[in-house]
């Protein structure tokens, strides 16, 4: 399924929803989650993390996010070690590779998978997909507790509420 | 109190006459206040992991803008990128402040730790912080971003 073609006020908003909506199939194939990850919720999560622009980089001490996705060199190097977190469907990309639109996307929702997984455990509970990208974004144990850590999801959930009204 | 609080108001309707909107659309704003009604502040939210999102607050003397980075950082690079925009701020009069994507405007003060007259105003505007710009330096969040004109938008369609 595509996600909803309304670009949200960015001039690119709307020119990545192939890659989206395949990637998200493809990864949403593979793992079977009992609820799907929606197309639309990885399109919001673009737009919060880079605002569709596909050459932005973030500047860090840990290295480097990179494109759409804001993919990190952490996320990077665990994404292509076996012998690292990811126990099976690793990627193996370089650092020029992974700004590449289609392989930022399928490794940013490859890494989103990881991430719901270790909210589960953190939670101790099945995570939900906000969940999971609270995690992404590093502030899921502090939903509820710290107004900022709110704000940040607010954004996030404002994008994919217009998403879904526009559907 | 009640003294305190007129004397608030009067120096915000002062402040207000400050206040340059350079461009503003419904997602986009590029605004600049002198330097003292800008404040900036690393707020740590997620004590376990001590990671901190670096905001910067804009008084515009009648709302307050809130300027959010789009993602949480180390505590030594946010502190870092907070003395870096104090470093252009001591160099200027005034400062100008680009953002995107405002969230409706939310009734709460600005934190603790914030001036007076920041806390004083009760509803603000989120906007995702693009850049900070003086009439001698620029940082925006993403290296791009100081490209301009190309990259003046922030990526937002141009209204």
């Amino acid at each position: 399924m595509l996600p909803t073609p309304y670009n949200l006020g960015f001039s690119n908003g709307n020119e990545f929803d192939l890659p989206i909506a395949g990637w998200t199939k493809f990864w949403n194939d593979i793992f079977q989650p009992k609820i799907s990850l929606d197309p639309n919720l990885v399109k919001a999560l673009v737009a919060s993390e880079s605002g569709f622009r596909t050459k932005v980089q973030l500047p860090s001490k840990a290295g480097p996010a990179r494109g759409l996705i804001q993919v990190t060199e952490q996320a990077r190097k665990i994404l292509g070690n076996s012998e690292g977190e990811l126990r099976d469907f690793l990627i193996t990309i370089t650092k020029e590779q992974v700004n590449e639109p289609n392989t930022n996307i399928a490794s940013g929702i490859r890494w989103l998978f990881h991430k719901k997984e270790l909210a589960k455990h953190r939670l101790k509970r099945e995570a939900t997909w906000e969940e999971a990208i609270a995690e992404y974004k590093g502030i899921l144990n502090q939903l509820g507790k710290i107004e900022k850590a709110d704000s940040i999801m607010e954004k996030l959930q404002d994008y994919y509420t217009r998403l879904r009204e526009k559907r | 109190m009640k003294l305190l609080l007129l004397l608030l108001l009067l120096v915000s309707a002062f402040a207000s006459g400050n206040v340059k909107v350079h461009k503003q659309t419904k997602q986009f704003i590029d605004i600049e206040v002198p330097v003292g009604d800008v404040f900036i502040h690393c707020t740590n939210v997620n004590p376990e992991e001590k990671n901190f999102l670096l905001t910067v607050y804009l008084l515009d003397g009648r709302s307050l803008h809130e300027f959010d980075y789009r993602t949480v950082r180390s505590e030594v690079e946010c502190q870092e990128e907070k003395a870096t925009y104090h470093g252009l701020l001591k160099e200027s009069r005034t400062a100008r402040l680009v953002g995107i994507s405002p969230l409706p405007r939310k009734m709460s003060p600005a934190p603790k730790g914030a001036p007076v007259k920041f806390r004083a105003v009760s509803s603000r505007i989120i906007w995702t912080f693009i850049r900070l710009q003086t009439p001698r330096a620029c940082k925006p969040y993403f290296t791009i971003d100081c490209t301009l004109p190309e990259n003046y938008w922030g990526g937002v369609i141009p209204e």
